[in-house]
């Protein structure tokens, strides 16, 4: 009985383990919009009364 | 409910708990690494997209406070970001890269920046999931949205889980090498436990486990003896009990015997008395036999000792035997040549087993027909064969085993010792005796003795 249950314990933590890793897979590429702090931001960008920088290069 | 698997050994658990162990622990890793590998590298990737968002944005901005031209900037930042892009300028749209026939991937990020947010997203309606920036752009009137494919930061993330799965499955296996490993040292002692066992059933009363220092096994070796020396103890004293019993009958019954001899020679005894005397002495008779068998036996038991054994012809043996057991000389069988035909044994055991299996024959199967020595590689076979109904092929092991007597013998002559002092003494001189079924009938008992030059 207690072979059983300790069997069916090792099934449940095996499948929440596995769906949980495949779940987390790759991007989370969902669509979810997340709105970034204007502290965070340059703020000539949102602000109109702020003159443009000269531009400096990035690289992705 | 039953299981409809088979049920497993010890080994076999063993190995399925280092196999399962060794694999959630490694799937645990597995996760933990991959997930906050995963938040890492989208992390760094998701602040670098918006840092290019701003830079583009920034150049956007500028181009659009000179009016200058928008779209020969727009392809110049799509050269050096390989994204799509896509301007709000007013009510126009203006839109470069691969993607910039759709603004679907914008779609969902189109309010909050028409909030004044800059906003962040992973979109999957791209073919590859891609980062979606979008940047108000409140002092000309514009929105920037810039569209990335993660092409390279999908391909790391899979090469992380594949190693991370080999990495599992190595770890798995290494757990099934180590509970193998595990599994035959836990074995072993009990191995040693078998041994013992088997040594033990086979008569060697005096075999005993090893002491050990393993505390684990403290327990089982001093259990194991504690037992073995109980049975042992107890198997001599009902021997030495036996032997006793037999001992002490011996002198009564040989009073009775003499007094019933007296009795049947009285010519004063009534036809009916007679009888009764008869059926007393046939009795008395088995009685004594099963008393002389009983203390042969407990001789056998106490073993021989090297000093009664001796090296001589088994033709002699048998042509002895016969001799002393009034069989017809045409009967024995020998084999022609029986040169090196010796054998090293105690000559009054020996030639009361051979006895005991013609006097088998004669009470049983009807007489001895025929007694054939055979040289074989090694070994020599006697056989005592017979004319009789035969053994049944079931009871041919069991025929061995002490007081056992079969069906219509059960009230036949004989003590059901006699057999089993057959199987003792082929023992104890290293030999076997078995009950084959003779041909056309009867049975045929083969005693083999090791050959003297086999044992020097």
């Amino acid at each position: 009985m207690k072979t059983r249950r300790v069997r069916g314990l090792t099934g449940v933590v095996l499948a929440i383990a596995t769906t949980l890793a495949l779940s987390a897979c790759g991007i989370p590429a969902n669509d979810e919009v997340q709105r970034i702090d204007p502290k965070h931001v340059p703020a000539h960008l949102l602000d109109p009364t702020l003159p443009t920088p000269p531009a400096s290069p990035t690289a992705r | 409910m039953r299981s409809i698997l088979p049920r497993r050994g010890l080994r076999a658990a063993v190995i399925l708990a280092f196999a399962s162990g060794a694999l959630l622990i490694s799937i645990m890793f597995a996760v933990t690494t991959y997930l906050s590998t995963r938040h890492y590298t989208v992390e760094q990737r998701e602040r670098s997209g918006l840092h290019q968002a701003y830079s583009d944005a920034s150049r956007i901005k500028a181009v659009l406070t000179r009016h200058a031209n928008i779209q020969a900037t727009l392809s110049s930042l799509r050269m050096s970001s390989h994204a799509t892009i896509h301007l709000r300028v007013g009510r126009r749209w203006y839109s470069v890269g691969r993607g910039a026939n759709t603004r679907a991937p914008i779609q969902h990020v189109i309010p909050a920046v028409r909030d004044g947010s800059v906003a962040f997203s992973w979109t999957s309606a791209t073919s590859v999931p891609s980062s979606v920036v979008g940047v108000p752009l409140p002092a000309v009137n514009a929105e920037y949205y810039e569209v990335a494919p993660a092409k390279r930061l999908q391909s790391t993330l899979r090469t992380v889980e594949a190693t991370l799965a080999v990495c599992a499955a190595l770890t798995t296996l290494a757990g099934i090498v180590l509970g193998w490993f595990a599994a035959r040292r836990v074995l072993v002692p009990l191995n040693g436990v078998a041994d013992a066992a088997a040594r033990i059933a086979a008569g060697e009363l005096d075999t005993r486990l090893s002491p050990t220092r393993d505390p684990d096994l403290t327990t089982l070796v001093s259990s194991f003896n504690t037992m073995v020396d109980g049975v042992s103890s107890r198997i001599e004293h009902d021997a030495r009990f036996a032997a006793n019993v037999s001992h002490e009958l011996r002198t009564p019954v040989a009073t009775l015997t003499t007094s019933l001899g007296v009795l049947q020679h009285d010519p004063d005894l009534s036809a009916r008395s007679r009888m009764a005397v008869e059926i007393m002495n046939t009795e008395l008779v088995r009685f004594r036999q099963a008393l002389e068998d009983l203390i042969a036996l407990e001789r056998l038991d106490s073993d021989i000792g090297d000093s009664d054994l001796e090296v001589v012809p088994v033709t002699d043996v048998v042509a002895n035997v016969a001799r002393e057991n009034h069989l017809d000389p045409a009967l024995i069988d020998l084999p022609e040549d029986d040169d090196g035909l010796e054998v090293r044994i105690n000559q009054l055991q020996i030639r009361s087993a051979l006895s005991n299996l013609i006097r088998n024959a004669n009470n049983h199967g009807g007489g001895v027909t025929a007694i054939r020595v055979v040289h074989l590689d090694g070994h020599v076979e006697i056989h005592v064969q017979d004319n009789g109904p035969g053994v049944p092929t079931e009871d041919r092991a069991r025929i061995f085993e002490r007081f056992t007597r079969l069906g219509a013998r059960r009230s036949g002559p004989g003590s059901g010792l006699g057999l089993s002092i057959v199987e003792r003494t082929a023992s104890l001189h290293g030999g076997t005796v078995e009950c084959r079924a003779n041909s056309p009938q009867g049975a045929d008992f083969v005693f083999t003795l090791p050959l003297a030059q086999e044992q020097a």
